[in-house]
């Protein structure tokens, strides 16, 4: 499947600001509480976030759930407000627009959802079609547009379908049509891929890279799955109570997370923890006869430093071992016993030479 | 059966059908807006209204607490002051109408209430104004449920029609009481009543057929 040329753009104000710099989206110290019930201190939702998209990435904003990611990702497009702070679209401040101003610009942002909000009284070609009927464009116009878009995302087949009849892969396919129909700059994601099964998961993510590159949208996506972030994300932030924690490029904050919450997620998406036979086994530090259990994360290629860690000598037993990569950049997670006498961590280290790896003492097991 | 008892049969039914027929649309009329402004005014949501949306369902309670029989009689001013009378047919359509319309607006205005919130959003995102966001999605998404809603307004009104025969209303309620009650005559009284379940079960099919065909949420092969 190739993507056809690039839609033609609709009128819109913020494809003019789009042009230099300016970031695609700009939270700045924003916060957001929730009016609770009367009499009752607003419920905080979340609390000086700052966080810029470069126009054309995919930034992912990951997070275990009432984090705050849904109210984030809906400050964009002005269905939620924020307390206090700036929220900008291409340099235009989201909280300056009437709610009237806001509904055409919104039409340049595309928005798809976990639960893929499709109407079930309308056919897949009928739903595609619904923001160009609502933004009032000819109906000649939309037909050629709508077939255009349902080529894009693979679905054309499916055109005089009911979201009844598709299976849940193929209704985010729609999704996806219909939040690019009015040409959008762009593309927010809500847990999009949260409800589908692994494979679907990657069919729609591999979608979601292709629209991004060959479209050029900036995508702004909230997960709670760490493989949605690793496969397309080309930056992450963490967040966490309403607070970002920690922001950078994925491999980064992936490899060298700076945070506990950071480095859980890491744990998830470089697959190497403490094997649970191993808890049975810890002991005190220092024990006699204990060995220490080192956790070695190595950013590039971790095969050189594999030989090495063989040749440190029976000291050292790799207990597991991972390479793999992050946003094509390759990394390695090794699990290893050290002979605290045999083998300090001095030596260890000095084994490793560059790029130094990050060493961690998860345990020590008898 | 003699000729003269199945032409009056006929036209009771006749009458009972033009009743129900107009107060139905009238009453659809009337509780069709009114249930999407229930259904979208509380606070928060597409036309907030608060105080007329507690307002006008304290009016939609009060009308519809009132047993019907008891409605019919404190409105006869009211009837005679649109029909010019207070008995016959068309004179019942008003009591009929006034009993229709909150009926309906509850009918709708839970209908539409059911319809996924997910979509209110996705409508909202793509720019849709409040009232792009009722015609668009929720009339047509509520519509298998609001179908199924003015199938029972529809036979609600049978059975309220056959009540305003005891106050003069004519149609098959009045024919009932007049020949198949008070003059002994049971085998009319049958013959009514077998009309009456005739009538629901034909409304009460069609509008499950109608209410199957427009519900696309169902898988068919």
């Amino acid at each position: 499947m190739s993507l056809l040329r690039p839609l033609p753009a609709l009128p819109s104000t913020l494809a003019e600001a789009a042009a230099g710099t300016t970031p695609a989206v700009a939270f700045e110290q924003v916060s957001k509480n929730y009016s609770a019930r009367r009499g009752q201190p607003p419920v905080p939702a979340l609390h000086d976030v700052s966080l810029s998209l470069d126009p054309g990435s995919i930034t992912g904003v990951i997070g275990p759930s009432s984090a705050g990611k849904s109210t984030l990702i809906r400050l964009v497009n002005g269905l939620e407000h924020a307390t206090s702070g700036r929220v900008c679209v291409f340099g235009r401040e989201v909280g300056a627009l009437t709610e009237a101003e806001w509904r055409r610009e919104r039409r340049s942002i595309g928005m798809i959802f976990q639960h893929f909000n499709l109407l079930s009284a309308r056919t897949v070609f009928q739903n595609v079609a619904l923001p160009l009927v609502i933004a009032g464009v000819p109906s000649a116009q939309i037909r050629p547009r709508v077939e255009r878009l349902l080529d894009l995302v693979g679905i054309a087949d499916k055109r005089d379908r009911y979201p009844a009849e598709l299976s849940g892969g193929q209704k985010q396919r729609v999704g996806i049509a219909r939040a690019l129909a009015n040409d959008p700059r762009i593309l927010l994601c809500d847990e999009a891929t949260s409800a589908l099964d692994p494979e679907t998961t990657l069919s729609i993510l591999r979608l979601l890279r292709q629209v991004n590159r060959d479209l050029g949208v900036t995508i702004l996506l909230i997960t709670h799955e760490i493989p949605v972030i690793k496969e397309i994300c080309d930056r992450v932030a963490v967040l966490e109570a309403g607070r970002i924690v920690e922001s950078g490029p994925v491999f980064d904050v992936f490899t060298r997370p700076a945070t506990p919450i950071a480095a859980r997620f890491a744990v998830a998406a470089t697959g190497v923890d403490l094997p649970p036979e191993w808890e049975a086994r810890k002991v005190a530090p220092g024990q006699a006869g204990g060995r220490s259990l080192v956790r070695i994360t190595l950013a590039g290629q971790a095969g050189a430093a594999l030989a090495r860690l063989g040749a440190l000598g029976p000291g050292v037993e790799i207990v597991s071992a991972r390479i793999d990569a992050i946003g094509g950049r390759p990394f390695g997670v090794v699990l290893a016993l050290l002979d605290p006498k045999t083998v300090p961590l001095a030596r260890l280290r000095a084994a490793l030479p560059d790029p130094r790896p990050l060493i961690e003492e998860i345990a020590h097991v008898a | 059966m003699s000729p003269e008892l199945i032409r009056l049969i006929a036209e009771a039914t006749c009458d009972t059908l033009y009743m129900v027929a107009i107060s139905g649309l009238i009453g659809a009329a009337a509780g069709l807006p009114l249930g999407l402004f229930l259904a979208n005014s509380k606070r928060g949501e597409l036309f907030a209204a608060p105080a007329l949306n507690a307002v006008l369902g304290m009016i939609v309670n009060a009308t519809r607490s009132t047993p019907f029989i008891i409605l019919v009689v404190a409105i006869v001013p009211l009837t005679r002051a649109i029909a010019g009378t207070s008995i016959g047919t068309t004179a019942a359509i008003i009591p009929l109408s006034i009993a229709a319309a909150p009926f309906i607006a509850r009918i709708v205005e839970g209908a539409v209430r059911e319809v996924d919130h997910g979509l209110i959003e996705a409508a909202r995102a793509m720019g849709a104004t409040p009232l792009q966001i009722v015609t668009r999605v929720l009339l047509p998404e509520a519509l298998p449920g609001i179908v199924l809603g003015l199938t029972l307004a529809v036979v609600s009104l049978l059975g309220y029609s056959a009540m305003v025969g005891a106050v003069g209303g004519g149609g098959l309620g009045d024919l009932g009481i007049r020949y198949g009650y008070q003059r002994f005559m049971p085998e009319v009284m049958a013959v009514v009543v077998l009309v009456l379940v005739l009538l629901v079960q034909a409304t009460q099919t069609a509008g499950e057929r109608l209410a199957i065909h427009l519900n696309k949420r169902i898988r068919r092969p």
